[in-house]
Parts: structure tokens; C-alpha cells; sequence
């Protein structure tokens, strides 16, 4: 529990201080912001005029907490581009994402957890089924090297085009229909799960590999322990905070994979907002989603490390 | 009987994904640079064919929207996406290995400031971090090589540094010392040698992600901009006709898959002998 506490603050902190970096970074570039928004003719009377308005006359760090108070009460800024709050622009999109991430995620657990325990194969250093084995390395490996991208793609052909199972751009928003948006957001989940879920399998099975050669594993079987409690009893428990940390990171990861993936089965998610964005050098926007990136990035591995220590009490950071 | 035993042995210990890796890899890279001066059609090439022709032989993965060669235009886009990651690796990998060969050789404060801001980059998806450098400086093939190759230092930088740390007091280059050799020549004429069978694994590794990236990039428009032809690119406008012509983004996507594969058996071997070399070394 304290250890809980001391990394909530030591978050807290972090936060602002990436906060800070980000705020600083998007001022120091080159650029202004008047000239980008009214074009290069534009008098110089109306550009101080529009500086003002923006506050940019004023000095950076009374800028940093003003914008900090933006952030923190939810309206996140004004975009360059479209004259409203960044609140405005965002509105379900992160729910969408978070929505989209959570899916893959869980469906990635839900894939790699059963197949990489069972395909784990022999314990007590005898390897079964060998055939099924090496098809199920073969099958990681090729299902590792496949893009979220690509992956979207050939489930829209296969399952959007050719057996219209689902309708390709059809978007159902959760307001309308949750089903309907459960359902339509089935596939993009899983272009984004299958990649990372082939990563999770090859981690738990080589962890287990690893975990087999270890003397504690002969103690247990000299003891009289089977196979099956061996692996379930012995080895598992001591797997779980390698592959726990390493599921934290394909959550990471996942946050590029559903950009990409909302590209793909036009999502009106925060990665398209992010994009759009980013092509239109709408700062203010950009800004923004980077902090909530950042926050949450930084969550996951605050979460990850209190989990881990739940787990296994010797973790000291 | 002993003899065949043996050799099942010996062939058990080959080491099989890296023999697969390196001849995939061959193979492709032959395939893209001989494909790109061989082929009888032009990326650019609007009316090789008919249009949205399906596979055959004369157009081996048919044709697009305006007629053009598919192949062509996969050799061409492959060529571009291993062209932004051989640049970004190089970047990457020469960095990183300064950055962590000096952190690692000195250690000290250098080395903790060093590792905290490499700690704190690798928190983050590369190609998010990429895509937001990219409002800055605009897209475009060369910025995504500078910006992706400095995105990737600290991940090479972390693997250097681990290595000649590991290396920094081992007793040959105690000795070394003693006898008055210089830092950089330590550090270059004997620790280098020494980490290289684990660098290089990296180094396929960075391959491997260099091109996920280039796709990622591209395909959201942010990469490589028209008309230059990469896969990310390709498969960007391949998905306005997947009803119609679903070979084009078949083709394309598979190349990248085959790439990345390539990279990926390659690097897993590399380390697997990396790891044997090592055991190897400790046991002598």
C-alpha cells in the first residue's frame, strides 16, 4: 500500500514535468501561430491583434499554467484550425479509442493466455507434442510480422467484402446502438490483438522454456509433483510478472496499432483526430492528445509496477 | 547407428532460424534490387495494362487503378521502405552504439543521465513519437529517416551499453589497460569485436521495426509523400479498390509481411548464436 502511494506521487510529478516538456516544446518551435492562422499577407495590426487574443504576448510560463488549468478542468485548449475548444473536437473520440485499446487488449489476453499456457508444451524438460509445437512456432512468427494494418485490411476484404459479415465503413456509433458499435468495433479489435497476442504466446512460452531448467523444477518433480502441477503450481507463479510487464508494453504499443487500425475501418477515434491534426500543424490539438498519450502511458506503468509488486513482494524500485 | 545419431545431434544444434532468416532476407533483397533493374515495367508506368487487370503472368500481381504494374510498383515501394530503413538504422545503430558505448565503458553520472533520458523516450511508441515530430518539420521520406533514426538511438544505445559494461571489467580488458592502451582503443579495437554478435541482432531487430514504422507512417500520409511509391504508400490508396482488385493490397501487404519476417528469423538467430558464443566463451 505505501509502496502504491509513493508511486502515485512520484506519477503525479512525473506528470507535470512531462507536461512542462510538452507545453515548452510546442512553443519553442519555429513558426507562429498568427502568421500559420491568417497567412503570410495578413497586416501586422491584425496578427498583434490575434497574438493578443491567443495570449501569446504574454510570457511562456504564465501561458503553461493558464493552459495547465485548461487542461486539468477538461477543455484542453483552443485548436488552431477550427476556432472551438479542443474538448469540442475530442468529444467521444477517446472513449472510442480507449474503447478500441481496451478490446484488442483484452482480447489479446484472451487469445494468449489459454494458447501459451497449453502450447507451453513438455514440462519437467520433455517436450509433447512435437509437430503441434513447431506449428504453433510457425504460426507466432508469421502472425507476429503481420501489421495492424495489413491485418485490417484482409479482415475487410474477408469478412467486410467477401462474406459481409460486417459493413466496411459503417460506423455505429455507441450513442445509437452499443451492439452495433460492439460489433463493428469486433474486427478492428482483433487486427490490432492477433499481432500482439502471437508476441504474448512467444513470451510465455519461452519464459516457461526458461523457467523448465531451473533446480527448483526438479525439486518439485522429485517431490512428486505431476506435470500438470508442476506447470500450474510451480512455474506459472513465477512467470507471471515477466509476462504481466511484457503485456503492459503490447498495451503501449497498441496505441500506435489503433491510429493506424482507425484509419483502416474509419474510426472516428482520437488517433484520426491525432492525424488530422498533425497534417493540418494544428498545434493546440496535437498538444493536448500528446499530454492524454503521455498520462496514459505513464498509468500503465505506474499500474504495471504496483501489480508486479502485488505479485512477487521482493520487486523493490 | 551412432554415427547417424550423432549427426541428428549435430543438425539439432544447427541453428535453423537464422539459415531461414539469412536466406529470406538474400532472397528478397536480390528479388527487390534485381526486380527494380529487370523488371519490364516502370513503377510510374500509367497503361502497362489494362485497368485493375488480376494476376498473370505478364503482370505477376496484376494491375492498378490506371494500369500500372503491380509488381513493379512493389519492388519499387520495397526499395524505398528498406532505403528508410537502412537510413534509419544506420542513424540508429551508430548513435546508439556511441552513446552507449560511452555510457557503458565510463559508467557514473554520465551514464545515469544518459539511461534516465533513454528511459524515458523508450516509454513511448517510436513511430507515436515520430508522428508528432512530424508537425513540426512536415512529412516526407528524408524526415521520417532523421527523425526515426534519432527515435531509435535510445533502444540501440541501451543494448551497446549493456554490452561494454558487461565487457568494462573483464580481465583481458584490465589488462589492456595495464599495459597502457588507450580508452577509445579499448573500447574500439577490444570491447567492439566482442559485442557485435549481440549488436547485430539489434541491428536486424531495428530493421524489423524501421520498416513497421515506414508503413505505419506512410500509410496515415505522413510518411513518404506522393509520388514517390513506398509500401506504406501503396497500401494507403490499395484499400480505395479492395472490392474491386484485391490483389494489390494483398501483394503489398504481403511483401511487408515477408520483410518483416525476414528481419525478425534473422534476428532471432543471430541471437541464439550470440547466446551460444557467449556460453561457449564462459565454459572455456
Amino acid at each position: 500500500m505505501r509502496y502504491a502511494i509513493r508511486k502515485l506521487v512520484t506519477l503525479i510529478v512525473t506528470l507535470f514535468a512531462v507536461s512542462l516538456l510538452a507545453f515548452l516544446a510546442f512553443s519553442v518551435i519555429p513558426g507562429d501561430p498568427a502568421v500559420l492562422q491568417l497567412g503570410v499577407n495578413a497586416t501586422p495590426e491584425a496578427l498583434d491583434a490575434l497574438r493578443a487574443e491567443m495570449g501569446l504576448d504574454r510570457s511562456v510560463f504564465v501561458r503553461y499554467f493558464e493552459w495547465l488549468g485548461e487542461m486539468m478542468s477538461g477543455e484542453m485548449g483552443q485548436s488552431f484550425a477550427h476556432g472551438v475548444s479542443v474538448r469540442e473536437l475530442v468529444g467521444d473520440r477517446l472513449i472510442i479509442t480507449g474503447s478500441l485499446m481496451g478490446m484488442g487488449f483484452l482480447m489479446t489476453l484472451g487469445i494468449a493466455l489459454p494458447v501459451g499456457v497449453l502450447g507451453a508444451g513438455g514440462t519437467a524438460g520433455r517436450c509433447e507434442h512435437r509437430p503441434l509445437q513447431g506449428i504453433l512456432t510457425g504460426v507466432t512468427q508469421v502472425m507476429m510480422a503481420v501489421p495492424p494494418l495489413f491485418l485490417g485490411l484482409v479482415l475487410t476484404f474477408v469478412f467486410g467484402v467477401t462474406l459481409r459479415v460486417f459493413t466496411p465503413s459503417a460506423f455505429v456509433s455507441f450513442r445509437e446502438s452499443i451492439g452495433g458499435y460492439l460489433f463493428y468495433m469486433l474486427f478492428p479489435a482483433l487486427a490490432i490483438a492477433l499481432p500482439k497476442a502471437a508476441m504474448v504466446v512467444r513470451v510465455i512460452r519461452s519464459s516457461v522454456r526458461d523457467e523448465l531448467r531451473k533446480d527448483y523444477v526438479q525439486t518439485a518433480v522429485s517431490r512428486g509433483n505431476g506435470p500438470r502441477a508442476v506447470l500450474y503450481r510451480h512455474v506459472l507463479p513465477n512467470i507471471a510478472v515477466p509476462v504481466l510487464t511484457f503485456a503492459a508494453l503490447t498495451l503501449i504499443m497498441m496505441i500506435t496499432d489503433s491510429i493506424v487500425v482507425e484509419q483502416v475501418f474509419s474510426i472516428p477515434g482520437a488517433g484520426r483526430l491525432l492525424v488530422s491534426a498533425i497534417g493540418a500543424r494544428d498545434y493546440p490539438v496535437v498538444q493536448a492528445l500528446v499530454v492524454v498519450i503521455a498520462a496514459f502511458v505513464m498509468v500503465v506503468h505506474a499500474v504495471t509496477d504496483v501489480v508486479a509488486r502485488g505479485i512477487d513482494r521482493r520487486i523493490v524500485f | 547407428m551412432q554415427n547417424a545419431e550423432l549427426r541428428a545431434r549435430a543438425m539439432r544444434r544447427r541453428n535453423f532460424t537464422l539459415i531461414i532468416g539469412l536466406v529470406l532476407t538474400a532472397g528478397l533483397l536480390l528479388v527487390v534490387v534485381g526486380g527494380n533493374l529487370l523488371w519490364p515495367f516502370g513503377a510510374a508506368e500509367i497503361g502497362a495494362g489494362g485497368r485493375l487487370d488480376s494476376p498473370s503472368l505478364t503482370h505477376l500481381f496484376g494491375t492498378d487503378h490506371v494500369g500500372r504494374d503491380v509488381f513493379a510498383r512493389v519492388l519499387d515501394g520495397a526499395g524505398t521502405t528498406l532505403l528508410v530503413a537502412l537510413g534509419t538504422v544506420l542513424i540508429g545503430s551508430l548513435g546508439g552504439l556511441l552513446v552507449g558505448a560511452v555510457a557503458g565503458y565510463f559508467g557514473g553520472w554520465l551514464d545515469e543521465i544518459v539511461m534516465r533520458i533513454s528511459d524515458g523516450l523508450t516509454a513511448f511508441p517510436s513511430v507515436l513519437l515520430a508522428l508528432v515530430a512530424m508537425s513540426f518539420t512536415g512529412a516526407g521520406m528524408w524526415n521520417v529517416v532523421w527523425i526515426l533514426g534519432l527515435l531509435f538511438i535510445p533502444s540501440f544505445a541501451r543494448v551497446a551499453r549493456g554490452e561494454f559494461a558487461r565487457c568494462r571489467n573483464l580481465d583481458y580488458v584490465k589488462r589492456a589497460r595495464l599495459i597502457g592502451a588507450s580508452h577509445l582503443r579499448i573500447m574500439w579495437v577490444h570491447i567492439l569485436p566482442n559485442t557485435l554478435p549481440v549488436f547485430l541482432s539489434t541491428v536486424a531487430i531495428g530493421f524489423n521495426n524501421a520498416v513497421l514504422a515506414e508503413a505505419s507512417m506512410s500509410f496515415l500520409g505522413l510518411g513518404v509523400q506522393q509520388p514517390q511509391v513506398s509500401l506504406g504508400r501503396m497500401l494507403a490508396d490499395s484499400q480505395g479498390y479492395l472490392f474491386n482488385a484485391p490483389w494489390v493490397a494483398i501483394s503489398t501487404g504481403a511483401a511487408v509481411v515477408l520483410l518483416v519476417l525476414a528481419f525478425s528469423l534473422l534476428s532471432d538467430g543471430l541471437q541464439r548464436k550470440g547466446l551460444r558464443r557467449i556460453r561457449f566463451l564462459r565454459k572455456t
